[in-house]
């Protein structure tokens, strides 16, 4: 070898070794540029220049293939941006195709090997293959004549790598940026769905939030009804573009995406409106839409309506759009099915409220606690909408009683089976317990039953009793939870009751500590002071008699025995005001007839006593009279007056009735008042008649052991009141 | 007030049943003052039924309200009793208050205490006081 010719190799590999850098540094610097994220439009520009300064004179260019075959040209080299020589053109072209047609890198030889050239110049180009599809073409285009260096494929395959990166990551990145996008969108949406916007407001906020995200221009939400078999248009976004507008309907023949979604429930894509028949097609043609998708709006299972996304006439959607529809539905559905609840709640509430309302008026009203019972039985089967409620109360001796109920009577043995076993839990437990009807296979009757709800009555930290729910269906959710509204009503009512009963009971023991006080008082004073007077008189008159006196001590001791007189008369008075002696050994009779004999107007007086009361209640009974008279002879004017008395077994009955002047009240400063007081105290009842001009009626009512009157509450007692007495022993 | 000191020559004799100690001897002064025997006094019904039947007093004054007892009774037991002792009934109360007690008892007649007196006694047993 010359030394010329070591030279030329020397100059040769020195060559190859720095484009061999040269490329490496291109390709570094492409490479960063991809890692900095740079857009991909400048990356493409990127790799062009540099594979440009490394295959120069060579120009290149960078294609991407379109859907419809055609090849856009991204990028290239200024020389031919020019639109060089059209013979190289052609052979782009054809370079082009063949790579897109093979996958695989492709010269122009090749292509001319089946096809005549046109004219000199060469190309090679080279396939991107981005996600295992050919994506686009990387071409080395010469003018001169000559085939492209044999490695030129192999050089160019880097770029197109370095280039299928920068637009993998440009999907990547576009593809993330949509479903970040999606996902602010959606969320957007459901937080006004979790405020508990109105549908309406969420509709809107879906129909722009999908527009959005899925690039189009009108999208609609429409509701179904599938009794008429009609659309009804919610909202769209394309205002005037509609082929229906807001709130009007069509019928299912003629809503294509509609008809669909209701065959198949799923989310549908329909692509030609060109032969869809009706006139709401003929519109959406003639505004301009095209390609539609459409995703269900699914409430309990059934298809509510759907919302539907089209695009411009000829646009494409984006694959998947049918499904991205749907992340949007499933929040319209929400906020429907929350509006739903809200509403329902809403009316149960005010129903519920209403009927609490008119229990509480009853409690208020002191009625007795039978008519509660019942009340709150009839208003909860109402408000809970089942056919049958008890009020049950447990007893000491661990048996139940109803003392409430519904009117109706179908449950037979099944539901009395429930009932026990379900107020036998809540009396163990203490808390609400739900038993379902379980077929007794022998019983006819046992189907009727479908499940039973208890919840528990609490006063004063005792199970006092329970609510029972009863019903042949199964109860809906939430009964319990309801049932308790009711349950603190009654325990409430309970109380007041109790409460009453303990103060109606203290002022009984009042009222009895007093008579007992004055009654000693009275036989104090008969046994000690009267006595002491009485023989004072005696002593001073066995003096007289026992020793002479001069007359005028006698005279003057004459005055000292008056003066004892009028002394042990008052104190007679004083005493027989304290405490009727007569009534307690001789009971009413006897003393009412001394009263009558005493009272300045004449009495006409009936007694009926075929028994001696309770002391109490004949002191009641005496008080009255007493007072009443006492009230005649002092007020009413009156010429005559009429008492009678009845006793019974059940009760004392008393009535004062003169012909007087009438126009009597209970005010706080008549004797009346303090005989209300008394005849509370046991339980009685005490009315005052007295039209002026009319004369006065007073009458009274005590009631005697078992009180019938007024049902007691307490367990353990001997009364029910309740309806079907249906005694459930646990 | 003249002394009674007798009747017929004949005092009477008086059996005081009363449950106060102090009554029965400001009765006893006064009556036996004014001439009558006094026989004994009982505080309680068995004891007057006991001293009637085995003093025979000519009267037995008796307390209505004879503590917890019941006097009305105690001179039905005592009229019925072998010695049919004649009986007084007697009470701080007057005769209107206790009329409807009484009304039926097989009593000789009604004193208020403070109007105990020997005469009295004599003319409801019958017997007229020597003028």
């Amino acid at each position: 070898m010359t030394s010329v010719e070591q030279q030329r190799t020397r100059a040769r590999r020195a060559d190859s070794l720095r484009r061999a850098l040269n490329e490496e540094a291109a390709l570094r610097r492409v490479a960063t540029l991809i890692a900095r994220e740079a857009a991909p439009g400048a990356v493409l520009e990127a790799i062009t220049l540099e594979a440009s300064e490394l295959f120069a004179p060579a120009a290149i260019q960078l294609a991407r293939y379109e859907r419809d075959g055609s090849a856009t040209i991204l990028a290239g080299s200024a020389a031919d941006r020019r639109d060089g020589a059209s013979s190289s053109a052609l052979d782009v072209s054809r370079v082009l195709a063949a790579v897109a047609d093979s996958g695989r890198a492709a010269r122009t030889e090749e292509v001319t090997a089946r096809v005549q050239s046109t004219g000199p110049g060469s190309a090679v180009g080279v396939p991107i293959v981005v996600d295992r599809a050919t994506w686009g073409a990387l071409l080395a285009v010469s003018t001169d004549c000559g085939a492209p260096a044999a490695n030129a494929e192999a050089r160019l395959v880097e770029f197109a790598e370095l280039a299928a990166n920068a637009v993998s990551n440009a999907q990547a990145r576009n593809a993330l940026r949509t479903v970040a996008d999606l996902q602010r969108s959606l969320r957007r949406v459901a937080t006004l769905v979790a405020q508990g916007a109105e549908p309406k407001a969420v509709f809107v906020a879906v129909a722009e939030e999908a527009a959005r995200v899925l690039a189009v221009g009108a999208v609609s939400l429409v509701r179904y009804d599938p009794h008429t078999g009609m659309f009804t248009k919610i909202y769209g976004t394309h205002g005037e573009r509609a082929s229906v507008p807001d709130d009007g309907q069509w019928s299912l023949e003629h809503c294509p995406e509609g008809a669909l979604i209701q065959a198949t429930g799923l989310p549908v894509r329909i692509d030609d409106w060109t032969s869809i028949p009706g006139p709401v097609a003929a519109r959406h043609r003639e505004d301009g839409f095209g390609q539609g998708v459409a995703a269900p709006i699914v409430l309990d299972g059934v298809i509510w309506g759907h919302i539907a996304a089209f695009g411009e006439a000829d646009e494409v959607l984006t694959p998947g759009s049918e499904d991205r529809l749907a992340d949007f539905t499933n929040l319209v559905a929400t906020a429907i099915a929350n509006a739903k609840t809200r509403d329902q709640l809403r009316s149960l509430a005010e129903s519920q409220g209403a009927a609490l309302r008119r229990v509480a008026t009853l409690v208020g009203q002191q009625a007795s606690p039978s008519t509660i019972f019942n009340a709150v039985a009839a208003e909860a089967s109402r408000a809970l909408a089942v056919e049958h409620v008890n009020v049950v109360r447990y007893e000491e001796d661990g048996s139940a009683t109803v003392v409430g109920a519904t009117e109706s009577s179908r449950f037979g043995r099944a539901a009395t089976a429930a009932c026990v076993a379900v107020v036998k839990e809540v009396r163990r437990t203490g808390s609400a317990a739900r038993v379902d009807g379980s077929t007794d296979g022998a019983s006819s009757v046992a189907a009727e039953l479908g499940s039973a709800i208890a919840a528990p009555i609490a006063v004063e930290g005792a199970t006092w009793g329970a609510i029972v729910v009863l019903s042949a269906d199964a109860l809906p959710p939430g009964t319990r939870t309801r049932l308790t509204d009711f349950t603190h009503l009654v325990a409430s009512s309970i109380s007041n009751v109790h409460a009453r009963d303990k103060l109606i009971a203290s002022r009984a023991r009042i009222v009895t500590a007093g008579d007992e006080t004055r009654r000693r008082i009275e036989r104090n004073i008969h046994d000690g002071i009267q006595q002491r007077v009485v023989a004072l008189g005696l002593n001073l008159r066995a003096l007289r008699e026992q020793f002479s006196l001069p007359d005028a001590m006698g005279l003057a001791l004459d005055d000292v025995e008056e003066a004892l007189e009028g002394l042990l008369a008052e104190i007679r008075d004083f005493s027989r005001g304290l405490h009727p002696t007569l009534l307690s050994r001789g009971g009413l009779g006897p003393s009412l007839r001394a009263l009558a004999r005493r009272s300045p107007v004449p009495v006409t007086l009936e007694v009926a006593a075929g028994m001696r009361p309770p002391a109490p209640i004949e002191i009641a009974a005496y008080y009255v009279v007493s007072e009443a008279l006492a009230n005649v002879a002092k007020h009413a004017h009156a010429s005559s007056v009429t008492v009678t008395v009845s006793v019974d077994t059940t009760a004392v009955m008393a009535a004062v009735a003169d012909d007087g002047v009438g126009g009597a009240a209970l005010r706080e400063s008549s004797g009346l008042i303090g005989l209300v007081d008394r005849v509370e105290a046991l339980h009685g009842t005490l009315e005052l008649a007295s039209p002026p001009g009319r004369g006065t009626t007073i009458s009274i009512m005590l009631p005697l052991e078992p009180n019938v009157s007024k049902e007691r509450v307490l367990p353990g007692g001997s009364v029910t009141g309740g309806r079907g007495n249906l005694e459930v022993d646990l | 007030m003249a002394a009674l000191r007798e009747t017929d020559g004949v005092r009477l004799s008086c059996l005081i049943v009363d449950d106060s100690e102090e009554f029965r001897t400001s009765a006893s002064r006064l009556l036996s003052a004014q001439g009558m025997t006094i026989a004994g006094c009982a505080a309680s019904g068995e004891e007057a039924l006991r001293m009637a039947a085995s003093l025979r007093p000519d009267v037995a004054l008796v307390d209505v309200e004879l503590g917890d007892e019941d006097g009305i009774e105690l001179a039905a037991q005592l009229a019925e009793s072998a010695a049919a002792t004649a009986v007084i009934l007697i009470s701080i109360r007057d005769r209107e208050e206790l009329s409807e007690l009484i009304r039926g008892s097989p009593d000789r007649g009604f004193l208020r205490k403070d109007a105990l007196d020997a005469s009295c006694i004599a003319q409801l047993l019958g017997r007229e006081p020597s003028s």
